[in-house]
Formats: structure tokens, C-alpha cells, sequence
């Protein structure tokens, strides 16, 4: 599906999901990642902001979040549904139970990474 | 038409100047649109069962102002302000409960502060008798707060705009915070108020026939603290927040991504004085400064006003908002 070197960006903890995966790299090291590579996906974290800041675009996943307030438009913003995000968008993430099923199918996700 | 909301704090004067201070709301010639007591006494009661608050309750009935007795957190004066701050509301009267306004200070106090949409506070006479120092020369200046009266001890005879108020004035509500970093002596709480409208651009004015009597009474009141180390360190935060006036501050007390879409705001800021929880991603004092030096932080949190203001802009767009 992707014939490209995948790299896998993450904290210690993490479940591994490819077979490079980089964990708890320094800010620096992460920009310097974010020139390499030809794209990247992410969720809602500090690493979209951070590729932004590097003017390199990806593609980022929305759940409960909007992307209208806390995306940049220069990205592929995937929102599944706005009937998925939170009536208060300004609440501390943390306390969000994860569903899965708010974030779009895998299948699109490609689709998007193979027209990059 | 702006709608305003009428706040009184009050603490040991139920059967003191607090009816003569209802009396005195009720009475006015322009009526608030609500009334809120916020009842900070040691042992609150319901007092719908005095005869005399029986009577001012039916009185606001009738006259079709809507009224809430709210029981308050004990916290201190700024916090009830604050929470008044935020009820959604144009314009707030706060009006002090040993302080009785003639029937005309909401008329004028709202002739003047509806007259432009620069005008971020109003506030006339307070008299104390028989204290009542000519103040035609005050200036009004903060620089000056420690060497001349405040504008407000005497009588007023021509609009002058001030930088702070005192006691009971009328101000613009929702687009300053009040310091809940103060004790809850509350000491200066309404002059770094008014002063920060000032700084935010607003006129802060002093004006004529607005008058009201400042039945000073040594007992109860919302400051009946005596303890001199939270008066010294309510005093600390205004001297430090006068000592930051020529800059911005910038309390950065949120997360990493939050941190770098910053970074491409602050060079539009003038004269940044930035704390930070990222100094690799934008440099400045650390957090627990920014605690020491202003008592509360809460006033710089980026999500709450995000949320006050009912946002739906972007977080770049919100930042410049708040500091440009």
C-alpha cells in the first residue's frame, strides 16, 4: 500500500506499529525529522503545530476536536463527522475518552498519503 | 440598548447601610435591569423573613427589576466581582453596601458610559463626610495613587478622565478580569481593575452629578480582615503589576502546540514580558514567576477566555486577540 520508509514518531509506552519507531526525540531532532520526510500523519497533538511552524503540510486526523480552531489549513484535516466533536472545545483533553469510532476508516487516510 | 447589571457584595450589614444601600437601587431614576446581592457574611441568612427586605423584595417586584441573592464563596470582594464580571451582561454597577447612590448616579453614570465605545469605566463622587478633599487638581494618574486623593473623595465638577477608580463606579463588562490573586482582603482590587481597562485601551472617567454617600462603617464590610500580612501582600502584586505597566505580559500557562502557534504572534507584540512553560519554543520567566509576581495567572489562560468569548476562530487568531 505505501512502498515508502515508514517512521513511526512517539513517547515511551507507545504501542510500536511499525518497525522504526523513534521515541521521546528532542524538539530539535523532531524538526529536523519533519524536513526529511515527504509527509506525515498525526492526530490533535503539538506535532501538527510543529510541522506548521516547519512549513511542512500532512495530514491530520480529527476526533472530538475542531479543526476549525485548532487546525491550520495548510494540512489535510480529516474530521469524520462535526457531530462528533465536543460541545466544549476548550476543556483539558485529557479527560476525553478515546473512540475510535469518531476517527475517519484507515482506507482514506491512504488515499489522501498516496496523493500527497 | 446595553443592559446593565446592578452588584452588590455585602458582609455584616444586614441591619446596617445595606437597606439603605437597597433603598437607594430600588429608588434610582434608571433602573438596572438586574440586581444581584451577593451575601459573603460568616453566617449568611434569609432574610426574605426581615420585614424590611420583605418589603424591598415586593418593591423590586413591582417595579420589574429582576433580583438574585447569591451566597458567596467567602474568597474575598474580587471574586464576587469577577463572577459579576462574567454573567453576561453590558455593563456592571458595583456598588459597595455601605455606599448610597443618589436617584440619578445609573442615569449619569450611563449617560457617559454609553456616549462612546471607548469607555471602559465610570464612576463620580463617593463622599465620606466630613472628609472632602478639593479634588480639581487630582489627576487621577496612577503614578500619583500615593501622593494625592483619589478623584473620586470629592466633589467632581467637570468629566475628567482618570487611569483607576474606586469603591462603586459602572464599568464595561466581560473584557477585563478582575486579580483573583489577591487575598481576600481584596486591598487595591478595584484600582488594578479600572487601571487594566486603562491599559486596555478604555476610558476610565470621573464625572459630575453621579453622587454617592459613603456611609463608612467600621463594623462588618467586605475588607473587615485586619490581618496586616494580606494587605502587604495584596500590595506587593499592585506595585509588581505597576512595575510591568510599560510592558505586555504574556502568561504562556498552556501546552506545547499551544506554545508554538504563540510564536508566530509574538513578533507583533509590543514589548513582550513573556513567562513560559516552554522556554525551548518561546523564551521568557518561568510560570511559577509569573504566580509570584501577579498572585493569579488565571486572567492569561488562553481555553477559559477562549470560552468566555464563545470562540470559533482559529487558536492563532484568539492569541492575537488577547495580547494585540
Amino acid at each position: 500500500m505505501i512502498d515508502e520508509p515508514i517512521i513511526q514518531v512517539g513517547v515511551e509506552g507507545e504501542e510500536q506499529l511499525v518497525e522504526e519507531f523513534k521515541k521521546n526525540l528532542p524538539i530539535s531532532e523532531l524538526r529536523q525529522l519533519i524536513q526529511t520526510c515527504r509527509t506525515w500523519v498525526g492526530v490533535d497533538s503539538f506535532f501538527q503545530h510543529l510541522a506548521w511552524d516547519e512549513g511542512k503540510p500532512g495530514i491530520v486526523l480529527w476526533g472530538p476536536s475542531d479543526p476549525l480552531i485548532f487546525g491550520h489549513p495548510e494540512n489535510i484535516n480529516l474530521l469524520k463527522d462535526r457531530s462528533h466533536l465536543v460541545e466544549n472545545q476548550f476543556i483539558w483533553w485529557e479527560a476525553t475518552e478515546h473512540q475510535r469510532e469518531r476517527f475517519v476508516e484507515p482506507h482514506i487516510i491512504l488515499k489522501h498519503i498516496n496523493k500527497e | 440598548m446595553h443592559k446593565v447589571l446592578c452588584s452588590v457584595a455585602t458582609r455584616g450589614r444586614y441591619f446596617t447601610t445595606l437597606p439603605l444601600v437597597l433603598n437607594a437601587i430600588i429608588n434610582q431614576t434608571r433602573q438596572p435591569d438586574k440586581l444581584v446581592i451577593f451575601d459573603d457574611n460568616d453566617e449568611p441568612q434569609d432574610m426574605r423573613k426581615e420585614m424590611i427586605y420583605a418589603y424591598f423584595f415586593q418593591m423590586l417586584d413591582i417595579k420589574g427589576i429582576p433580583w438574585e441573592w447569591v451566597f458567596a464563596g467567602k474568597k474575598g470582594q474580587h471574586h464576587i466581582h469577577q463572577q459579576a464580571n462574567m454573567m453576561g451582561y453590558d455593563f456592571v454597577w458595583r456598588v459597595d453596601d455601605d455606599a448610597i447612590p443618589e436617584p440619578n448616579v445609573l442615569d449619569d453614570l450611563t449617560y457617559w458610559a454609553f456616549f462612546e465605545d471607548d469607555v471602559g469605566a465610570v464612576g463620580g463622587s463617593i463622599l465620606t463626610p466630613p472628609y472632602m478633599p478639593d479634588t480639581s487638581k487630582v489627576t487621577g494618574k496612577i503614578d500619583n495613587i500615593d501622593n494625592e486623593p483619589n478623584i473620586q473623595w470629592g466633589v467632581i465638577k467637570k468629566a475628567k478622565e482618570v487611569e483607576h477608580l474606586h469603591c462603586s463606579f459602572l464599568y464595561r463588562a466581560g473584557v477585563h478580569d478582575y486579580n483573583l490573586g489577591l487575598s481576600r482582603v481584596a486591598h487595591r482590587e478595584e484600582t488594578l481593575f479600572t487601571y487594566g481597562l486603562h491599559q486596555k485601551g478604555y476610558k476610565i472617567l470621573a464625572v459630575p452629578y453621579a453622587t454617592t454617600w459613603h456611609m463608612k462603617n467600621p463594623n462588618g464590610g467586605i475588607r473587615m480582615e485586619t490581618k496586616q500580612e494580606l494587605y502587604e501582600h495584596d500590595e506587593k502584586i499592585f506595585k509588581n503589576t505597576l512595575s510591568c505597566r510599560d510592558k505586555t505580559i504574556v502568561v504562556l500557562n498552556c501546552g506545547l502546540g499551544d506554545h508554538i502557534v504563540f510564536s508566530h504572534v509574538l513578533p507583533s507584540i509590543p514589548n513582550a514580558e513573556v513567562f513560559t512553560c516552554y522556554p525551548e519554543i518561546v523564551q521568557g520567566q518561568s510560570i511559577a514567576k509569573a504566580i509570584e509576581l501577579f498572585g493569579d495567572i488565571d486572567q492569561w489562560n488562553i481555553y477559559k477566555k477562549m470560552d468566555q468569548w464563545g470562540w470559533k476562530d482559529s487558536l492563532e487568531n484568539a492569541f492575537r486577540k488577547m495580547y494585540l
